[in-house]
């Protein structure tokens, strides 16, 4: 079973559904035109809350506390008390950045609806792997995330693999589930760009950022700010860190390779570097992800394995017949 | 190394994340350790999480038969499971593997061809008490019924005399008339079957006629 699964059961309907897709040969019909009452159904089959705690116990174990309700956004729980006032505090954060990239080329495919619940369905998606993995989304901008990992109850090293987690089960999702399915209907090169950074103490200034109720509690920070510059840098699905991130963990040569110039340059002879992100090594190394026989990925999340039916095992267990020489 | 196994080797290293090349030169073959994950045609992940060691051998690549050792001990160490003591698994019949390394490997595709198919297998049999397939006997009679497979038949002086065909002791020219079947031209009937089991190589065929012969010696 794929956790992302209810998001693509939903984007699916919504595609074969969709009148303007099916019709798109022979009518120009202004979306006004069609019926698209069915719409709102599909919403509503987006998972909901109960359904991100049935897939956190299914992901995490039974016993694993529930999440009661999701943080509002542009208020860190551990900054709330920054709300509204003056004060400011110094404290590491990761900022991290993910949008999907050529989005746009859908709305020459489908309805506005359909578009606005494929993109709400990503969004959807990207919060629950943010969330099962203990990230906080900041701030949402149409198809893109603005998120925080990190706060005053865990580690600088956990805080960081479960930011490379949480957006390598997002790359993961659009590299395979979704484009799988995209490509299936002639829509091409639909990825994500991730750029994720760590500031350390001395570094980010938490602060209220606005007027009155008109504001967030914020960052700021040259490690929030070179994030999005990250994400502009990367690959087609790709993910790109800054050389915080790589420091935090031990074993990190295998996964990260070093851009050629770097992100930054803090002109007293010293620069910041950026690194490019093998995350589906780090899906698998982790065990968060297996690989097939082809050595595709498939994520992990989970033990499944005792509902398995052997007859999926056939096509490949068949091409051996195993003897025996040993004396 | 030469060039054609240190690509592979690449190739096979850098698409599957969960193995790494441990020793360029451990008793002449390059030897590679990692864990094999099993995923069914549905994409569902089994629990099993074999962890091997795969030696290939350096001279000769990749005209080679690479060998695989399963360290975790996952496989019970039983006859009835294809493995040695020591975690050697038999992949597949000599005969199939022969045929691949003389044709020539390329390590990928031996994994995918062998090696996954050999610990999927595995499990199949964990969850159902068969194999997908079913299986060879060990040894001699294994052997036997590889060909009475691969020939389609149970009459083993039919598989006695293809052999001998097959490696020039019995010689029949292609338009006489076949002195095994009785039809009328050998390179019609039996020469397609001779030609077939002559991938195996000569030194193979020799070995199998005789352990035909002495099978057939004690039904007589």
């Amino acid at each position: 079973m794929n956790i992302f699964n209810p998001y693509l059961e939903v984007i699916k309907k919504a595609v074969d559904r969709d009148p303007k897709y099916t019709n798109r040969f022979f009518s120009n019909m202004p979306d006004e035109d069609y019926d698209l009452s069915y719409i709102q159904k599909l919403r509503s089959e987006l998972p909901n809350l109960e359904k991100l705690n049935e897939s956190v116990q299914l992901a995490k174990g039974l016993g694993t506390p529930s999440i009661t309700s999701l943080p509002r956004l542009g208020n860190h729980p551990d900054f709330a008390h920054l709300k509204s006032s003056r004060n400011t505090e110094k404290h590491w954060i990761i900022s991290a950045f993910v949008d999907v990239q050529k989005s746009t080329q859908l709305h020459n495919r489908f309805t506005l609806a359909t578009v606005a619940l494929i993109t709400e369905g990503i969004v959807k998606a990207s919060i629950f792997a943010v969330n099962l993995c203990g990230g906080y989304v900041h701030r949402i901008q149409g198809d893109g995330l603005m998120v925080y990992f990190g706060g005053k109850n865990i580690e600088k090293g956990q805080a960081t693999k479960d930011a490379l987690k949480a957006f390598s089960m997002i790359s993961y999702f659009v590299k395979n589930d979704l484009k799988e399915y995209f490509e299936l209907n002639s829509i091409r090169d639909i990825y994500t760009r991730t750029g994720i950074d760590l500031g350390h103490n001395n570094q980010v200034l938490w602060m209220y950022s606005g007027l009155g109720d008109s504001g967030e509690v914020t960052t700021c920070s040259l490690h929030t700010s070179l994030a999005p510059k990250m994400q502009a840098t990367a690959t087609s699905n790709g993910i790109v860190v800054g050389q915080h991130i790589l420091n935090q963990l031990s074993s990190s040569d295998k996964y990260f390779n070093q851009k050629s110039k770097p992100i930054w340059d803090y002109e007293d002879g010293r620069f910041y570097n950026h690194y490019d992100f093998n995350w589906e090594r780090y899906l698998v190394d982790n065990d968060f992800a297996a690989q097939n026989l082809n050595g595709d990925i498939l994520l992990n999340i989970g033990d499944y394995s005792i509902s398995n039916d052997p007859i999926n095992l056939v096509p490949i267990a068949k091409i051996n017949k195993p003897y025996l020489n040993f004396r | 190394m030469n060039s054609i196994l240190k690509k592979d080797v690449n190739e096979f290293i850098n698409r599957y994340y969960k193995f790494r090349v441990i020793d360029y030169n451990r008793n002449g073959c390059v030897l590679i350790e990692g864990y094999i994950s099993i995923v069914d045609v549905n994409g569902d992940i089994w629990s099993a999480n074999y962890k091997v060691q795969i030696a290939i051998p350096v001279s000769n690549y990749p005209n080679v038969t690479p060998a695989v050792k399963e360290i975790s001990t996952k496989i019970e160490r039983n006859w009835d499971y294809h493995i040695s003591e020591e975690g050697i698994c038999c992949l597949a019949i000599p005969h199939k593997l022969l045929v691949a390394e003389r044709r020539g490997i390329n390590f990928t595709q031996f994994y995918q061809e062998f090696i996954y198919p050999f610990f999927t297998n595995h499990q199949h049999k964990l969850r159902t008490g068969k194999y997908a397939n079913g299986e060879f006997e060990h040894h001699e009679k294994g052997i036997l019924q590889f060909y009475s497979e691969e020939l389609k038949t149970k009459d083993l002086t039919f598989t006695q005399k293809i052999i001998q065909a097959a490696i020039g002791k019995l010689k029949i020219g292609n338009n006489d008339k076949c002195p095994i079947c009785n039809a009328n031209k050998f390179k019609k009937c039996c020469k397609p079957k001779a030609n077939k089991i002559l991938r195996y190589g000569l030194k193979r065929l020799r070995d199998d006629l005789e352990i035909v012969n002495i099978e057939l010696t004690k039904e007589s």
